[in-house]
């Protein structure tokens, strides 16, 4: 099993809603965007536990479903397709990360995604991006316990 | 393209998004079905003749591999072909699934020209 890295947490992401959605994002610092309002968290269990939370602003929801289903941003319904739409990306995200660390033979099982009030705020790696003023922030905790350990 | 397409995905947004793509592929909107789980992919297979399925995994009331146990244990439609677009990592369930005679797969994300490609090479169009 391959530790999970900030890096490669940004590399999975950038190159996920590239290829899904045609959305392009920047990795920033927290505090450089909104504070995200949505949350989607999925769970894996293998060779370790975890689970992957991704946080977005309601702008940030709007441009990736609007790319996804091919209609103008201001068309969308957050709560609806934009809801659907963050729990579709844990899901994207949480096989591309376990995908990425637990290599051809991986071990591991993804649940199904699922929408949460609040992040938790525990320790894990975390990459934060700006999308033209709007934030997504994606919390992966259980993937590496080292690194993990350094970010707490 | 004169196929029917069904695309079961429990993601309302990304059946949206793959259809898109069928569409591309050459497949007319009227030939397109969709379902939110394997349970419902079967209620609409008494119905209407597919001759291609594009199957996510992990969904809730009945999942992937086991809608594709079910498919495969009904004589009329154990020759409908089966391309699993998913997340799943697993290697060992993979396997099982490969084993019931799955056409090919696409792990998620996925770029939109690798889903056209498939659906016709799965067909056996030339694109």
């Amino acid at each position: 099993m391959t530790e999970l890295t900030p890096e490669t947490l940004n590399r999975i992401t950038i190159e996920a809603l590239e290829r899904t959605a045609f959305v392009l994002v920047d990795p920033c610092d927290p505090g450089e965007t909104a504070e995200p309002t949505r949350h989607a968290r999925i769970r894996f269990t293998g060779p370790t536990t975890g689970t992957m939370t991704v946080s977005a602003s309601d702008g940030f929801l709007s441009e990736l479903a609007s790319s996804l289903l091919g209609v103008e941003a201001e068309d969308i319904d957050i709560e609806t397709e934009g809801l659907d739409a963050i729990r579709e990306l844990s899901n994207i995200l949480g096989g591309s990360v376990l995908n990425d660390i637990g290599g051809q033979e991986s071990t591991f099982s993804l649940g199904l995604p699922e929408l949460v009030e609040t992040d938790s705020g525990d320790a894990g790696i975390t990459a934060t991006f700006d999308c033209d003023g709007e934030c997504l922030r994606v919390t992966c905790r259980g993937a590496s316990s080292a690194a993990e350990s350094k970010a707490a | 393209m004169h196929c029917n397409v069904l695309i079961v995905d429990d993601s309302p947004i990304l059946r949206a998004a793959i259809k898109k793509v069928v569409k591309l592929a050459g497949v007319d909107e009227n030939r397109i079905h969709e379902a939110g789980n394997g349970q419902e992919a079967l209620d609409i297979l008494e119905t209407v003749w597919v001759d291609l399925v594009l199957l996510d995994l992990n969904m809730p009331v009945m999942d992937g591999e086991q809608f594709a146990i079910e498919l495969r244990k009904r004589e009329e439609l154990r020759d409908v072909r089966v391309v699993i677009v998913s997340t799943e990592t697993n290697r060992e369930r993979l396997d099982r699934i490969t084993a019931l005679g799955i056409s090919d797969s696409l792990r998620k994300p996925f770029e939109p020209e690798d889903l056209c490609r498939i659906i016709t090479d799965t067909m056996g169009v030339s694109s």
